[in-house]
């Protein structure tokens, strides 16, 4: 009876210093220091979270270039850098190309299609629209394509890693 | 000598030689449980003797987690050798607390994952966002404490064969187990209720929304809330999907011989004499 009871504290014993061991040894493993115990040095979910905090018009968007304007349609094409440190595809784009010197709306315009950028890339994306009557005053008053647009209003739909962001980027 | 062994052979308990085997064998046998945020945001799959995250194309280590999952893989080796050994001697004087070392890990480790998958996406879902009362879980807990005095009461009296008071006590066991998760249900109702009395919105910034939906166990769910992104507002949809895996499988079946095993156990002869 003895020796089954001294057997039973000997296996109590061990289900403990398997559970306490691996904690006291991961914990000095690190110099006793909980937060990189728990998650390690570098985290990267709340690295590359930080990082979608740098999408905005003026980090992303280049001045666009109107490349036809006419009653058909207008198309532009916007040069876009990703500031992300991540592979992202661009699912959706929209937004509204101003004429600055007159502070006029030109046209509607949107991506047809996706495209995807590597890391830091930057590719040059083509958008359609209709034109506005705006824009067709505008265009005659400049006697032809209006030299200096902008864009406002931008609206995006990011894929990043099936993670689907979607909407107003703002400028700041 | 051709009788001995013959006799030997009959004794030894081949559910417990079986489970030793698996148990043995389960650390090496793959992950019991995967869940996937997007297409490759989170991966993360696990198992009681390892996990595996990358997030964003980065893996993501714990070394916490890593010696935990060490110590589950030597702990459930020895439960494994234990267990062989105590099958294939059941008459030795040690061998029913090698057998009771064991025999129940997996069992528990399976039931753990279970509740974990069950349990943490039920809080995201319906508690978390509030407006849950305690009542229902009050009542749960209540009437499982009374279960389990009930089933004492009955197995002391009715109970005489030693396989039938080990199959009570893991019955008694498991609606323990049930009488927490209502306890710990409650007071996640009642601390939601006291300090988020909004739910979950009501600590988002105001003009957010979130909206939780979360799987359990296995399928697939999306999760949506607004956030402020370069200074616009945004809405993230989180596509999150979970499922098990096939070291489950073995897991179950080593559980099942594990409490065959422990139910069938002889032990020796004065053990069943009690």
């Amino acid at each position: 009876m003895k020796k089954e009871r001294l057997l039973g504290i000997l296996l109590f014993l061990l289900s403990l210093a398997l559970i306490i061991g691996p904690i006291i040894a991961a914990f000095s493993a690190n110099g006793w220091d909980p937060k990189v115990t728990l998650l390690g040095s570098s985290n990267p979910l709340e690295t590359q979270f930080g990082n979608l905090q740098n999408l905005n018009t003026s980090n992303m968007l280049g001045s666009p270039t109107l490349e036809s304007f006419s009653a058909q349609g207008v198309t532009a094409t916007i040069q876009v850098t990703s500031p992300l440190d991540f592979p992202i595809k661009i699912k959706g784009f929209s937004g509204n190309l101003v004429c600055k010197d007159h502070g006029v709306v030109l046209s509607s315009v949107q991506l047809l299609g996706e495209v995807e950028f590597s890391a830091h890339a930057t590719k040059n994306i083509s958008v359609l629209g209709t034109i506005t009557q705006d824009g067709i005053a505008d265009g005659i008053a400049h006697g032809g394509i209006p030299p200096n647009i902008g864009i406002e209003n931008v609206s995006i739909k990011l894929d990043v890693y099936g993670i689907i962001l979607e909407g107003a980027i703002g400028s700041a | 000598m051709k009788v001995n062994l013959r006799k030997l052979v009959r004794k030894i308990n081949w559910f417990g030689v079986i489970a030793g085997i698996l148990m043995m064998v389960l650390p090496f046998a793959g992950r019991w449980w995967r869940l996937t945020v997007g297409t490759g945001a989170i991966d993360l799959t696990t198992s009681p003797f390892g996990i595996t995250t990358t997030a964003f194309g980065q893996t993501m280590q714990s070394t916490l987690a890593n010696y935990l999952f060490l110590g589950a893989t030597i702990s459930i080796i020895i439960a494994g050798l234990f267990i062989l050994f105590a099958s294939l001697f059941p008459e030795q004087w040690w061998s029913l607390r090698l057998m009771e070392f064991g025999a129940t890990r997996v069992f528990w480790m399976a039931i753990s994952l279970v509740v974990m998958i069950t349990i943490g996406p039920f809080i995201l879902n319906n508690i978390l966002p509030g407006g849950q009362t305690l009542t229902i879980y009050v009542a749960g807990a209540v009437i499982g404490i009374v279960m389990v005095i009930l089933f004492k009461l009955l197995a002391r009296k009715f109970l005489k064969k030693w396989w039938s008071k080990r199959l009570m006590k893991l019955v008694n066991n498991v609606l323990l187990m049930v009488v927490g998760l209502f306890i710990l249900l409650a007071i996640c109702v009642f601390v939601v209720g006291k300090f988020l009395p909004n739910g979950v919105s009501g600590i988002v910034p105001a003009g957010s929304t979130v909206n939780i939906n979360v799987p359990s166990i296995s399928g697939t769910a999306a999760t949506t809330f607004s956030m402020t992104m370069g200074g616009g507002q945004a809405t993230v949809t989180l596509p999150i999907s979970m499922g098990l895996m096939g070291g489950f499988v073995l897991a179950i079946v080593t559980a099942v011989f594990n409490i065959l095993a422990w139910v069938y156990h002889p032990g020796p002869p004065e053990e069943r004499k009690k």
